[in-house]
């Protein structure tokens, strides 16, 4: 079916773009997904019980997320926050090369090639560390 | 006699890189490695001290739940020794090599 085809083509381009990518996008989508059914149910008069229900899930939503957040920055650990496209990006550029005439080499790259990988920049690299 | 061996890796960090580097020539003074393709070492043991299994096991105390293959090529006969990670059967994994990296 076409349609079809093309939603899993509109998820597989999104997925590729790394847009599902951090810890906190599910519960973007989730505290997204309960405001909007709230501000619906509202429109449309939905039974209170349902508001109720939707702005609860609203509400428990948007904890997580700014309790996650919190957690992350006062844990350290930051690079959970980071995307997946991110984080391989930059462990492809900290890769260490070489042998054991010149030791593991780093590669470094400018700054900028981690917000467009398909810019050609030059690379430098450094000395070696240690001589085998 | 000396022996030369291929390592390969599914996808590492330059952490671990430094450690098997570290360990590999702690435990084998005198080997030769290049390490100038991603998650590919080649090893030259001029004293033959290395096989692959123990090659193995010291990558796999540094690539802890990675995929590893160490292949020893040799005039006698190539050996190799793997272990899975642990999302996936060994015996699943490895079966095309058990089934057609057989010389004969």
């Amino acid at each position: 079916m076409p349609g079809l085809n093309l939603l899993a083509s509109l998820v597989q381009q999104a997925t590729a773009q790394g847009t599902r990518a951090t810890i906190l996008t599910p519960l973007a989508w989730f505290f997204g997904l309960s405001v909007t059914g709230l501000l619906v149910s509202v429109r449309w008069h939905a039974d209170f019980w349902i508001q109720v229900l939707l702005a609860i899930f609203a509400a428990l939503g948007a904890v997580t997320y700014l309790s996650a957040y919190v957690f992350c920055l006062a844990t350290k650990q930051p690079r959970l926050l980071q995307t997946e496209k991110y984080l391989i990006q930059e462990l492809a550029i900290e890769k260490g090369y070489g042998d054991n005439s010149t030791g593991l080499l780093r590669i470094e790259t400018p700054s900028n090639l981690l917000s467009d990988p398909l810019q050609s920049s030059p690379v430098q690299i450094t000395a070696a560390k240690e001589q085998e | 006699m000396k022996k030369r061996f291929i390592l390969a890796t599914n996808i590492t960090t330059s952490a671990e890189d430094q450690l098997f580097k570290d360990k590999l020539t702690a435990a084998f003074p005198g080997v030769a490695w290049w390490h100038r393709l991603n998650e590919v070492w080649l090893i030259s043991d001029p004293q033959g001290r290395l096989e692959a299994k123990t090659l193995r096991d010291l990558a796999k105390e540094c690539y802890i739940g990675k995929r590893l293959l160490a292949f020893e090529i040799n005039n006698d006969g190539d050996t190799w020794s793997a272990i899975s990670d642990a999302g996936g059967s060994a015996k699943e994994t490895f079966a095309w090599l058990h089934k057609n990296w057989k010389k004969e």
